[in-house]
């Protein structure tokens, strides 16, 4: 179709440089506003919250890629690297405006808080196993692990998105509207994914039989 | 860059011109009654007040936060939901139904149940159950001036509160029609006839903003702020303890005293510390009671407060 050799157009001419900056601009911003107390009368929850919902907007832009490719032919590929990286980034200001504003460096209290709080254990648990996906991401990595193990690594990032929609399903204190939307959203995502896998299995056993 | 605020006034924060020429409306509009509409919004009415003793030493909220970051569930969820959407409520007329065991129960209008009261400033620290505190000058009276009005019986030991429940001005009720409304609150009687409970009518030398919880409502100090419900519309003293709406939703997570106590967590979070709003981004101890405990800690004498919540 015209529109998607368009966007596939546009894409490949779009270098990544472009997006890191793009993408970096919103914790620039913030983080100037906070410090500048410019975030209006509760800058601490202001700030947390939106950082931690970019994370987390990220997170899901990124589980999108490969539905948009498979199903519409739309390739985003080549920002697949940027966006994971930027949603670690916002998910690193998020924990360390926990850590410092929040707890004021008191790592007694934040281990207090990993092992009570099951809305903290899940963000924690999301965010180690970003940590480790971050590290490799980077040609040297998948050059080592060799691209199956890699990718196999990699395809933790279902589990960081089922920890980081559960640490906002279980922390707000009424009924909200905004995790719903991720959970559903996500269960679609990681839907699509079983349902290939299990199709895939399918293909592969007819196959074997033939 | 500021990190946090100086010493301010509240009377420093709106800019002297406005501030005039808001006292100059106010004098024009003054005979209409508890609050009048200017141009749709409910115009705010100047108070006449003594202060008094009843002063936090510590910097006041500025006015503009105070009333734009607010919790009032009838007005939606969002910190912001309740300035944007409360001037819809209509204060005036307004009633209190005092009832139960009282000597004088009755429908009282606001005007009645005012009538001979001087109003009085007091400067108290509220504690939300968030983890966050505002400083705010309310204008108000006791709360045992207007029970003690309606005669309390002996056998009174409880005062349950009620808030309007009015969907058609109230758009958070019609957007959560599963929520447990009207929004209802409780105190033990002894706890209601202590001074600092106060009925408030106004903050900052004005009459309450409708998000504020105009045209009258409860300020316990040393309880988190949810106790201190708003728009009251219904009193009634009860033998009985009183349900209360926060605990109906979740009874693990507040319960009915829900007196401010660092050392007794929220299952999801701290209440060692408090955010101070309006005051940059730097944390405040929470001090037992909210810092009220020489005039309440000996109403809980024997009790155990992690168990009684
Ligand atoms: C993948 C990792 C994470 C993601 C995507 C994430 C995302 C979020 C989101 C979307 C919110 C709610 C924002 C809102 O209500 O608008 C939130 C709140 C919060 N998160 Fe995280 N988070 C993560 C990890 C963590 C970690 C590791 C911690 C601390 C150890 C943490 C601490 C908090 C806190 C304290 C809040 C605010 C709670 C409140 O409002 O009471 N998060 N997070």
């Amino acid at each position: 179709m015209a529109v998607t050799k368009v966007i596939n157009f546009l894409m490949r001419k779009l270098p990544n440089w472009v997006v890191y900056i793009i993408l970096v601009l919103p914790a620039v911003y913030l983080t100037f506003a906070l410090l500048g107390n410019q975030l209006g009368p509760d800058p601490i929850r202001t700030y947390q919250h939106k950082v931690g919902e970019f994370g987390l907007k990220l997170i899901i832009i990124g589980l999108f890629i490969t539905p948009l490719r498979d199903l519409f032919n739309i390739n985003f590929f080549k920002f697949r690297r940027c966006i994971g990286l930027m949603a670690f980034l916002y998910v690193c200001l998020h924990f360390l405006s926990y850590l410092v504003l929040d707890q004021s460096l008191n790592f007694n209290e934040v281990w207090k808080d990993i092992v009570k709080r099951p809305y903290i254990t899940f963000g924690m648990i999301s965010a180690g196993i970003m940590l480790f996906l971050s590290l490799t991401s980077n040609n040297l990595s998948v050059k080592i692990l060799g691209p199956i193990y890699w990718k196999r690594l990699h395809q933790l990032v279902y589990l960081v998105s089922l920890g980081a929609v559960t640490h906002f399903l279980l922390l707000t204190k009424a009924w909200q509207i905004e995790p719903m939307i991720y959970f559903i959203i996500l269960i679609g995502l990681l839907g699509y994914r079983a349902l290939k896998a299990y199709q895939k299995r399918i293909l592969n056993k007819k196959r074997n039989i033939s | 860059m500021t990190l946090f605020r100086g010493n301010i006034k509240y009377s420093d924060i709106t800019a002297k011109a406005d501030f005039l020429n808001r006292r100059q409306i106010i004098a024009g509009a003054a005979g209409l009654g508890a609050a009048s509409f200017v141009g749709g919004a409910v115009q705010a009415q100047n108070l006449e007040y003594s202060t008094t003793d009843y002063a936090v030493n510590a910097d006041i909220t500025p006015k503009k936060d105070a009333t734009s970051f607010n919790n009032f569930y009838e007005f939606g969820t969002g910190k912001n939901d309740p300035k944007d959407n409360a001037s819809r409520m209509k204060i005036d007329p307004w009633a209190v139904e005092i009832s139960g065991l009282v000597d004088n129960p009755g429908n009282y209008s606001l005007e009645d149940l005012l009538s001979g009261i001087a109003l009085e400033e007091r400067i108290y620290r509220f504690r939300c159950v968030e983890a966050w505190s505002m400083v705010v000058p309310w204008i108000g009276f006791s709360l045992s001036d207007i029970l003690k009005r309606a005669g309390v019986q002996s056998s009174a030991k409880y005062v349950a509160f009620q808030t309007l429940n009015r969907p058609s001005e109230m758009i958070g009720i019609k957007r959560n029609p599963k929520f447990p409304w009207p929004y209802v609150e409780g105190l033990r009687l002894d706890e209601a006839m202590n001074p600092l409970s106060m009925i408030a009518t106004g903050m900052y030398g004005e009459s309450l903003p409708n998000q504020n919880g105009a045209p009258l409502r409860l300020v316990v100090p040393w309880k988190y702020g949810f106790k201190s419900i708003k728009s009251i519309v219904k009193i009634t003293l009860t033998e009985t303890q009183p349900q209360t709406t926060w605990n109906i939703l979740a009874p693990k997570e507040y319960g009915f005293y829900s007196n401010v106590n660092p050392s007794f967590d929220h299952p999801r979070w701290s209440q060692a510390r408090e955010r101070i709003i309006g005051g940059g981004i730097f944390k405040r101890d929470t001090p037992m009671f909210n810092g009220y405990g020489e005039e309440v800690a000996n109403l809980y004498a024997g009790m155990d407060l992690n168990k009684n919540y």
